[in-house]
């Protein structure tokens, strides 16, 4: 893997160059390269990484960090309370790329990126069918798994997973 | 017990909503063919909208949804071993590949290594799962098309592939044997010649196969040039497995992208592809995958290193925080799991990327213009499972 | 003609087939149950056989369970001392004991963290019911299931496992 570290001309007097690559923030989780681009950067990086040979949009998915403000992500990203991940790979490379992107909750908007890769499709129909998260480009944005006529988006945490009477505490849910 | 004005309400909106999709189609010309969730030809219950001039259609859409049991949000109630035991019945013909994705994040973020004995057997393990579902698509692919002959063959066959994770696991279809750290418990006596006795039984039903069906013409006129899928839309599509390796695309995870904990590394094995792109193709190269995953076990049985079945986890599994993508070649394709975690006893969000949700992506685009058996067709040669696609 | 069609061959397949089914030596594949069973393989996963003895209602398979299918019931009550002169002990007595069929998905995990092995698999699959409350199995009837767990088998060469022993 390559090792693309640019410095960020924004901060001539920093003492640490924080990493980027594609002019988005860059890290590394557990040997894989993260890429955190902002909700504006979205299409350029994608297209970007496109054109560097990221052809297959493996995955799209969205994380409901609510009530989890201590995050693992490098300085300048400011977390949000939706982050949508994809995950990139490249067959010539053989390299995989992950994106996660802040998506505020007020605004729960994201520009759709199938106009690049189409096989996102059924990914972003999931997303906004479980998550609210709204994709804007996207042709045909109804609920997918779910009926449609269904209310709520139930991967959210804030929506209640159930409960059965049980005689002894089962675990508690990550909150 | 009354039927309560919310219930009410919910049948006549859910009447409205299957309306709405027809009425869409009626007000054009053609005549809209709902292959509806409960069809013989659909792997599950997948409900295919198909909107026809006369014999071709103009527009076809898959429609999942019918099975959608909640995967994602059961995982974050459940702890690891549980949801190892819920994983199983995603792909439920290939059951072991489904475990294996999952426990190899869990292991990348708890740092743990499965022993070599382990890795192994996982890997032998995670090859009769992929023997059992391809095994399946071939019988199930003769009767798609008519040729019921075959899949007798075929589950009979399956059989002893059955018998032997059963011997190993303890269960045939849902074997949860799988454990962060390594494996529930070591070999039988005796497994090692057995199994190899279910390859050859194995190699067999590949070349009854070859003979009966591939070699048949009225197979040939049905599946040569049905359902062309060229590389580059097989990319954009995200598709992956034998679907895409019968577009040409020289790309296997196995071999390419392997994640460690498993040992393909120890076998001398090749990856299959064919060119064409249609149904024939798809057929082809999944064939050859049969045979060829025959050898590895064969390669695999013979290398099995002695030593720990497990290695020295804690008893209560606390993974720590971090997040984690793995993606293996499953049977149907590539699938991923990407594992967030706070350090609690069960995970904070698990993404399911299941290949068949990517693989029928393509379907709208593959069936322009083409009649109504071959949608069919062109189905049976994708080979999705709907616990695959929808979770 | 030249070459023999591919139908052809395929029917040679079939026929084949046919040949080796009526031949003693072949037989069908089909087995015809109820009349003629298949041995299932010492480890599957059949019912769940409980060996009173050793439960110490710690209710470690009760919470570990994905379905909540097992009930536990059990009081606290004063063993006798160990040795003589010393003090009773605080044992858990166990009241009730049941796992419910209908819910169980035969994953094993209740078996498997059990710190006492009070739990065995037993390869039985033939216990269907015809009303749904009868697939609840109270703690005398898994007592039964006991008879049926084989011994553990031995393991493969070059394996590093310990052998368990099934109490009886």
């Amino acid at each position: 893997m390559s090792d693309e570290v640019t410095e960020t001309p924004q901060e001539p007097t920093a003492t640490v160059e924080a990493p980027t690559r594609c002019g988005v923030p860059v890290s590394d989780s557990r040997g894989q390269v993260v890429l955190h681009p902002s909700v504006g950067d979205w299409v350029r990086v994608v297209t970007e990484l496109f054109d560097q040979g990221f052809h297959v949009c493996v995955d799209l998915t969205a994380v409901d960090y609510l009530n989890q403000p201590v995050r693992n992500l490098p300085a300048g990203v400011v977390p949000e309370r939706f982050e949508v991940v994809a995950n990139l790979l490249s067959h010539a490379e053989r390299q995989r790329v992950r994106l996660r992107v802040q998506v505020p909750e007020a605004d729960p908007r994201l520009p759709s990126i199938i106009s690049i890769h189409p096989g996102v499709d059924s990914a972003e129909r999931e997303v906004f069918d479980l998550f609210g998260i709204a994709f804007d480009g996207h042709p045909d944005l109804t609920r997918i798994v779910l009926p449609e006529d269904w209310v709520g988006h139930p991967l959210r945490k804030d929506y209640n997973s159930g409960r059965i009477p049980v005689q002894f505490k089962a675990p508690a849910p990550s909150r | 017990m009354t039927v309560t004005d919310s219930q009410k309400m919910a049948y006549v909106a859910a009447q409205a909503a299957d309306a709405r999709v027809n009425l869409q189609f009626e007000t054009e010309d053609g005549m809209t063919l709902n292959m509806g969730p409960q069809h013989p030809a659909t792997h599950g219950t997948l409900r295919i909208v198909a909107q026809l001039d006369g014999e071709q259609v103009v527009r076809c859409e898959p429609i999942p949804g019918y099975m959608h049991r909640g995967y994602e949000k059961l995982c974050e109630v459940r702890t690891y071993p549980q949801v190892t035991t819920l994983i199983n019945r995603i792909d439920w013909l290939g059951s072991f590949a489904n475990e294996v994705p999952f426990i190899l994040a869990a292991e990348k973020l708890m740092d743990v290594e499965a022993p070599p004995r382990a890795q192994v057997i996982r890997t032998i393990l995670f090859e009769l799962s992929r023997l059992g579902n391809i095994s399946l698509f071939l019988g199930d692919l003769g009767i798609q098309l008519g040729g019921i002959t075959i899949g007798f063959y075929a589950f009979r066959d399956r059989e002893f592939v059955l018998n032997q994770i059963e011997a190993a696991t303890g269960g045939r279809f849902h074997p949860n044997f799988d454990r962060i750290g390594g494996l529930k418990d070591d070999l039988p006596k005796g497994w090692i010649a057995e199994t190899h006795r279910a390859m050859d039984r194995m190699r067999r039903l590949c070349d009854e196969f070859e003979e009966l069906v591939l070699g048949n013409e009225i197979f040939q006129a049905r599946t040569r040039g049905i359902g062309v899928i060229p590389a580059d839309i097989a990319t954009s599509y995200g598709m992956s497995g034998a679907n895409l390796r019968a577009t040409g695309v020289d790309w296997d995870l196995r071999r390419d992208a392997c994640p460690p904990g498993l040992s393909y590394d120890l076998a001398d094995w090749k990856v299959w592809t064919h060119p064409d792109g249609d149904s024939y193709a798809r057929t082809w190269v999944r064939l050859q995958e049969v045979r060829e995953s025959t050898h590895i076990v064969d390669q695999l049985l013979d290398s099995i290193p002695a030593g720990p079945i497990m290695a020295k986890v804690p008893r209560i599994i606390k993974v720590p925080e971090g997040e984690a993508w793995v993606a293996t070649e499953n049977p149907l394709g590539e699938m991923g799991y990407y594992v967030v975690s706070k350090g609690d006893l069960v995970p904070f969000r698990v993404k399911i990327r299941s290949a068949s949700f990517n693989n029928i992506s393509v379907v709208p685009w593959v069936t322009r213009g083409v009649f109504v058996p071959d949608v069919i067709t062109i189905m049976a040669s994708l080979y999705f499972i709907l616990g695959d696609i929808d979770r | 003609m030249p070459k023999v069609p591919g139908m052809v061959k395929g029917l040679g397949v079939t026929f084949r087939t046919m040949v080796e089914t009526l031949k003693p030596s072949g037989g069908p594949a089909t087995v015809q149950y109820p009349h003629e069973k298949e041995e299932p393989s010492p480890r599957a996963r059949g019912v769940i056989a409980l060996h009173e003895e050793n439960c110490t209602a710690c209710m470690l398979c009760s919470r570990e369970c994905p379905d909540w299918c097992i009930y536990i019931e059990a009081h606290k009550t004063l063993a006798p001392p160990r040795r003589a002169g010393g003090k009773p002990r605080q044992v858990n007595q166990l009241d009730r004991f049941a796992i419910d069929y209908s819910l169980c998905m035969y994953c094993g995990i209740c078996v498997e963290v059990c710190p006492f092995e009070a739990l065995f698999w037993s390869p039985e699959y033939e216990f269907s019911e015809v009303s749904i409350a009868d697939l609840l199995h109270e703690k005398e009837r898994l007592g039964e299931w006991m008879e049926t767990v084989p011994d553990f088998e031995p393991y493969e060469a070059g394996s590093e496992a310990k052998g368990k022993k099934v109490p009886r």
